[in-house]
């Protein structure tokens, strides 16, 4: 699997690409947002960072008697003062593990993760500073000209080169033990704290550090995941061809049950039709079929019953249950359910087989004039055919 | 919930089609049967004091089934049938459709295994 990860511009505009495929790494600096997706294979896994001046990190503790709804109302409530925007134009996020809720603007969060929803991949969307968090350490990462802030306690903040010092001041007041440590990703000149201060670091190392430990640290991800065409598709790397052959199988299982009824009508249609016409050759002024079974037997009542019965050939089927080349010779009487059966000379295991192929059929044996001669079977068995 | 919705109306009706058309074929092979009573009725009506033209359907019968020479005799109300067979199921064949075109019922069956073939003697009853 595949892993990205993406550094979002302050404007959300353009992003840099990281890759990482076993030992291959690559790197794509300042694509459009709309060109992503090219750079993504789908099913890897998108590790997304928004700057943190975009995100609000709050700390607030959910009570366990409360939902998810009274959770966000109460906490709304509480933090309303401190809102620019107005209430229903942020989104939150919360983290139970570490009581943590992260509050961003629905006109960033909402096209970020419509378009992320396309990418048919495992996608989270973290706040910059959750990439270079330390456990009771605070630290400032200088990325892409931002300053990014990460506090011992989880929370953090990014700031740019012309608010830096104020910044760093405010938080100086707020926290008095403040002492970040800098990471620059590569050496420049252009930095406002001092060189000797601050460390270099790679950036890939950082994300092989993020990988190894965000599945365990359960971090508010902003991403919500949801279905899309394209996504879906992506997903099961359908190519137009796939999609094409796809929907003709869907439309043909959506048809095939269609078609059946129709057929199934059409042979109805037929069946009544025949009876219709055989009525009709039976008595051409024959006008409609109200109960076939019924008009029939008005019909055969002219017939004396015992005269034209029906024609039951069942009991032929006993001679088919019966080896026919070992049968000498037989007679049935179809009148009297009986059947004789002759056989000459034919050997013990052949005659063991037809006594028990007897005995499976419904048949019982009223008379039995079979001799053993020499191992040899000879004589004539008759067998009355049992009614139902 | 579509989907769901559609699936049923379409087995349900599927379901409705499938006895509907149980019924029709059941109807159909009824009549059917009754006819073929009534006009193996009427044939066999027709057909008492005709032993020529008996002859006639019979030798037509034995060979449209490639039942070869076949013997044709009467005595009173029976009528007696003697060909040769491969297999049971021509016999069956033989019965039905003299059943069916002459109206006679068999009324016993005589067979006799040669070496050579199998020699059967249905014995029919003429219907009054």
């Amino acid at each position: 699997m595949k892993n990205y990860f993406i550094h979002i511009d302050n404007d959300c505009k353009q992003a840099e690409i990281y890759s990482y495929h076993d030992l291959d790494s690559n790197h794509h600096a300042s694509v459009g947002m709309a060109e992503i997706q090219s750079y993504i294979d789908p099913n890897s896994k998108v590790i997304a960072f928004l700057p943190s001046n975009m995100i609000r990190c709050v700390f607030s503790k959910k009570e366990i008697s409360e939902s998810e709804d009274q959770f966000q109302a109460r906490f709304f409530s509480e933090h309303e003062d401190d809102l620019i925007k107005d209430v229903s134009k942020n989104r939150l996020m919360f983290s139970n593990e570490k009581n943590l809720a992260l509050l961003v603007d629905k006109t960033i969060i909402d096209p970020l993760n419509e378009l992320f929803n396309e990418f048919g991949c495992d996608v989270y969307i973290y706040p910059e500073h959750f990439l270079h968090q330390r456990l009771d350490e605070d630290t400032c990462l200088l990325i892409k000209g931002r300053y990014s802030f990460s506090f011992s306690d989880g929370l953090g903040f990014c700031a740019f080169r012309e608010n830096f010092h104020d910044y760093i001041d405010l938080v100086k007041k707020e926290r008095e033990s403040f002492q970040p440590t800098f990471m620059v990703l590569e050496k420049t000149d252009e930095v406002e704290f001092k060189q000797s201060d601050s460390k270099i670091i790679a950036i890939e190392s950082l994300h092989q550090d993020f990988l190894s430990h965000c599945e365990k640290n359960d971090l508010p991800s902003m991403f919500r995941s949801k279905i899309t065409l394209k996504g879906t598709l992506r997903k099961m790397n359908l190519d137009r061809r796939d999609l094409i052959l796809s929907l003709a199988i869907i439309s043909c299982l959506l048809l095939a049950p269609i078609l059946n009824i129709a057929l199934m009508q059409n042979y109805k249609k037929s069946y009544e039709e025949n009876t219709l016409s055989i009525f009709k050759e039976l008595n051409p002024n024959f006008r409609r079929i109200v109960n076939s079974k019924a008009q029939m037997d008005q019909l055969l009542l002219a017939i004396d019953s015992n005269e034209a019965k029906p024609l039951d050939l069942n009991i032929l089927g006993y001679l088919r249950a019966i080896p026919i080349d070992e049968i000498a010779s037989s007679n049935i009487d179809f009148r009297n359910s009986k059947v004789i059966l002759e056989f000459d000379r034919i050997s013990s295991m052949k005659y063991s087989i037809i006594d028990t192929l007897i005995k499976q059929s419904n048949t019982k044996v009223i008379e039995n004039n079979i001799e053993n001669t020499d191992g040899t079977f000879s004589g004539s068995l008759v067998l009355e055919i049992e009614s139902d | 919930m579509l989907l769901i919705t559609l699936s049923s109306s379409i087995f349900s009706k599927t379901n409705q089609s499938r006895n509907q058309l149980k019924k029709a074929k059941q109807d159909f092979e009824y009549v059917k049967n009754g006819a073929d009573r009534l006009i193996g009725f009427t044939l066999a009506s027709n057909l008492k004091g005709q032993p020529n033209e008996v002859r006639r359907i019979i030798n037509e019968i034995a060979s449209e089934n490639d039942l070869g020479e076949i013997e044709v005799s009467f005595d009173s109300d029976k009528m007696f049938s003697t060909f040769t067979v491969d297999d049971i199921d021509q016999i069956i064949v033989f019965i039905n459709q003299v059943n069916r075109k002459i109206g006679f019922n068999i009324r016993s069956l005589d067979y006799e295994n040669s070496n050579k073939a199998a020699s059967v003697t249905v014995e029919f009853e003429m219907v009054n």
